[in-house]
C-alpha cells in the first residue's frame, strides 16, 4: 500500500498498464524527457523509451489524430493533452473521427484509446487553463466521458479506460492534482467500471450529485450541512458518458431533493441533462424542483478565479431552496 | 473492393460491409486494409500518420498510402499530420491528386505556391510531380517511394497532375466555374486513351479485345449492382449498433422506444 495525489496515482497507473500490455503507449506535448507539464507522465521515458513515450509535434490535432491512427493499427494510445482547453484544434479528430469509426464503418474499424485532459479552474488559468468542456464530449455518440474526484477513482477508471475497446475521453480536475494524498491498492487489476457512480456520504434530506473538481466543494458543503443538522446524501459520478441513471433516479426518488452541483457554464450543461432526466422521470415523486448550481454563462475569468467556481456558500443556498420548497 | 460490396456502399444496402452508415464514395474494408474516410476535409491525415508510426513501431514493414485533394492541404490536419509523420519518420507516401479544384475554387485561390508537392520540403521528405494521367508515370513513381518507406528510409509527397471532367456532385453546374474547352483540353489527355494507344503500339491490344473487355465489365457492373440490391435494406435497429461495442442501456431505451 502506498499514499498518493492524484497525479502520482495517473503516474503510476500509466506504468502498471504499460508494463501489462505492451500495446499501450503514451503520446503528446512534453510527455517524455519532461514528463507532461503536470508530472503525470513522469519517469515513463526513462522505462520505456521514445517508442512508447512519443513526444509529438506542439499540435492537438496530431496529437489526437495520431493516436487514432495507432489504435487503428492495433496499439493502445493514451494521448494527453496539455490541458482541456487546448483539445478544440484537435476536436474535429476527436468528433469526427474518433467517435464515429466504429458506426461510420459498421464495427470493421474501431479505435481503443483515451484521450486524457486536465481540466476546471481554482488555479488562476484565467478562460484557457481552466474550462470544463465535458458536454461537448457527452454530446457526442460514439464517445465515452470520465471525469473522476479521487487518487484511487483516478486509477481504476484509468485502467478501465486503457483497457476499453472505445474512444474515452478521461478529464482529470487539475486543482484536486495534488490536493489529498490516498492509499491505492496493490491489485494492478482493481478496476472500476465506466458507467458507476459512488455515493460518497449516505443520507434522507437532500441528494447532491457532482463530479470531477466540483466533488471538493460539494464535499464541503455536506460537512457543513451535517454540522447544522442536516442529512445530505452525495453521489459522485465519476462517469458521465455513460452516466449512473439507475443510482441517481433511486436515490432521488427515495430523497425527492436533488441539487447538482458542477462547474461547468450552466447552459446546456451536462447537469442540465441529469437535472432534465429527473424531471422526466420522477415528476411525481419530487419534493422541489432539481436545482443547479453552476458555472457562470461568461469566459472563465482570471481575477474572479475563486467567485467564478460554485462554493459550498452557493451550494448550501440552493440546499436551502430546495428544503423551503 | 468487390463491386458489389462498392455499389452496396452507395445504395446503403447489406452488401456494405460498413452497413449503410455514410453517403456514396466512402467505402471502407478492414479487409483490404482501406480504411473508413470521414467527410471532413483532411481529417484522415493524422489518422494516417498515426497509423504509419504504429507500423514503424512495431516493426511491420508495412506502408501506409495517403491520398487526398489540391484543396485538402490549405486545412491545419494536412499540416498536423504530414509534420508529424515527417519527424517520426513514417513509412507514409502522401499522395495529392491535384485536379486544380476544390468543387469551384480554383488552385491558385488555395495556395499562393506554384504546385502542392514543394510543400514536401517543409516537412523533411521528398516532393514528386507526375503526370497522373499517365498511369506508367505514376505506377513508377509510386513503385519507388513505397519501396523507399519499406526501407525504413522516410516519407514521400506525390503530386499528381489530375483532372475531373464532371462536376464535383451531381448537384454541382461546372460550367459556372470553367470553360468547357478547358474540360476538353485534359479530355484529350485521358489516361484510357493514352493506355489503349500505347497498348496497341505494342501489339498487346485492338477493338476486339477492347470490346470483350467492355462487355466483361458491363457484366461485372450489372451483376453487383443486382448483387448489391438484392442483400436488402440494413434494418432500422441497425442504427443503434456499432456506436460502441456494446450496445448502452440508454440506446437500448431509445430502440425500445422507436421499435416498440
Amino acid at each position: 500500500m502506498s499514499k498518493m495525489t492524484m497525479v502520482q496515482a495517473i503516474a503510476r497507473t500509466l506504468d502498471e498498464e504499460m508494463a501489462r500490455d505492451d500495446r499501450v503507449v503514451v503520446v503528446g506535448e512534453d510527455v517524455g524527457k519532461r514528463g507532461g507539464v503536470f508530472l503525470a507522465t513522469e519517469k515513463l521515458y526513462a522505462k520505456y523509451g521514445p517508442d512508447r513515450v512519443i513526444d509529438s509535434p506542439l499540435s492537438e490535432a496530431a496529437v489526437i489524430g495520431a493516436a487514432l491512427g495507432m489504435a487503428v493499427h492495433g496499439l493502445r494510445p493514451v494521448a494527453e493533452i496539455q490541458f482541456a482547453d487546448y483539445v478544440y484544434p484537435g476536436f474535429d479528430q476527436l468528433v469526427s473521427q474518433a467517435a464515429k469509426l466504429r458506426y461510420r464503418s459498421g464495427g470493421q474499424f474501431t479505435a481503443p484509446m483515451v484521450v486524457r485532459m486536465p481540466a476546471g479552474g481554482g488555479v488562476k488559468g484565467g478562460h484557457h487553463h481552466s474550462q470544463s468542456p465535458e458536454a461537448h464530449f457527452v454530446h457526442t455518440a460514439g464517445l465515452k466521458v470520465v471525469f473522476p474526484s479521487t487518487p484511487s477513482d483516478t486509477r481504476g477508471l484509468l485502467k478501465s479506460a486503457i483497457r476499453d475497446e472505445d474512444p474515452v475521453v478521461f478529464l482529470e480536475p487539475k486543482r484536486l492534482y495534488r490536493a489529498v494524498k490516498e492509499e491505492l491498492s496493490d491489485d494492478p487489476d482493481d478496476l472500476i467500471p465506466i458507467g458507476k457512480a459512488v455515493v460518497r456520504r449516505q443520507g434522507d434530506d437532500v441528494v447532491l450529485i457532482s463530479y470531477g473538481g466540483s466533488m471538493a466543494e460539494t464535499n464541503r458543503a455536506a460537512d457543513a450541512l451535517v454540522e447544522q443538522g442536516f442529512s445530505p446524501h452525495v453521489m459522485d459520478l465519476r462517469s458521465l458518458a455513460p452516466w449512473d441513471e439507475t443510482a441517481v433516479l433511486e436515490a432521488v426518488a427515495r430523497v425527492g431533493r436533488v441539487v447538482l452541483v458542477s462547474e461547468a457554464p450552466r447552459s446546456a450543461s451536462f447537469i442540465s441533462e441529469v437535472a432534465a432526466t429527473i424531471a422526466e422521470e420522477l415528476l411525481d415523486q419530487l419534493l422541489a424542483p432539481p436545482l443547479r448550481v453552476a458555472g457562470f454563462d461568461t469566459p472563465y475569468p482570471y481575477a474572479q478565479d475563486r467567485e467564478y467556481l460554485p462554493g459550498p456558500a452557493r451550494i448550501m443556498k440552493a440546499v436551502q431552496r430546495a428544503l423551503d420548497y | 473492393m468487390p463491386p458489389a460490396e462498392f455499389i452496396g456502399q452507395a445504395m446503403g444496402t447489406l452488401a456494405d460491409p460498413s452497413r449503410g452508415r455514410q453517403m456514396p464514395y466512402h467505402a471502407a474494408s478492414k479487409e483490404l486494409n482501406i480504411f473508413s474516410v470521414a467527410s471532413p476535409i483532411a481529417s484522415h491525415i493524422p489518422p494516417a500518420a498515426g497509423a504509419a508510426i504504429s507500423m514503424k513501431l512495431r516493426g511491420t514493414g508495412e506502408v501506409a498510402i495517403c491520398t487526398f485533394g489540391d484543396g485538402a492541404t490549405s486545412e491545419g490536419d494536412w499540416h498536423a499530420g504530414v509534420n508529424f509523420a515527417g519527424v517520426q519518420g513514417a513509412p507514409i507516401v502522401f499522395v495529392c491528386q491535384n485536379n486544380r479544384y476544390a468543387i469551384s475554387v480554383g488552385f491558385e485561390k488555395q495556395t499562393a505556391s506554384d504546385n502542392v508537392h514543394v510543400k514536401a520540403h517543409a516537412y523533411g521528405m521528398p516532393g514528386y510531380y507526375v503526370d497522373g494521367m499517365d498511369a506508367l508515370a505514376s505506377y513508377y513513381v509510386m513503385r519507388d517511394v513505397v519501396q523507399r518507406a519499406r526501407d525504413g528510409i522516410g516519407p514521400s509527397l506525390v503530386e499528381m497532375l489530375v483532372y475531373r471532367y464532371g462536376g464535383h456532385s451531381s448537384a454541382d453546374d461546372d460550367s459556372v466555374y470553367r470553360p468547357r474547352a478547358e474540360v476538353e483540353a485534359w479530355r484529350k489527355r485521358d489516361p484510357l486513351g493514352r493506355m489503349r494507344r500505347f497498348l496497341e503500339r505494342r501489339g498487346e491490344w485492338n477493338d476486339a479485345a477492347e470490346e470483350a473487355a467492355r462487355a466483361e465489365i458491363d457484366a461485372l457492373i450489372t451483376d453487383a449492382l443486382q448483387a448489391a440490391e438484392a442483400a436488402g435494406p440494413v434494418p432500422t435497429s441497425a442504427m443503434f449498433e456499432d456506436v460502441f461495442a456494446q450496445v448502452p442501456a440508454r440506446l437500448q431505451q431509445e430502440r425500445a422506444d422507436l421499435l416498440g
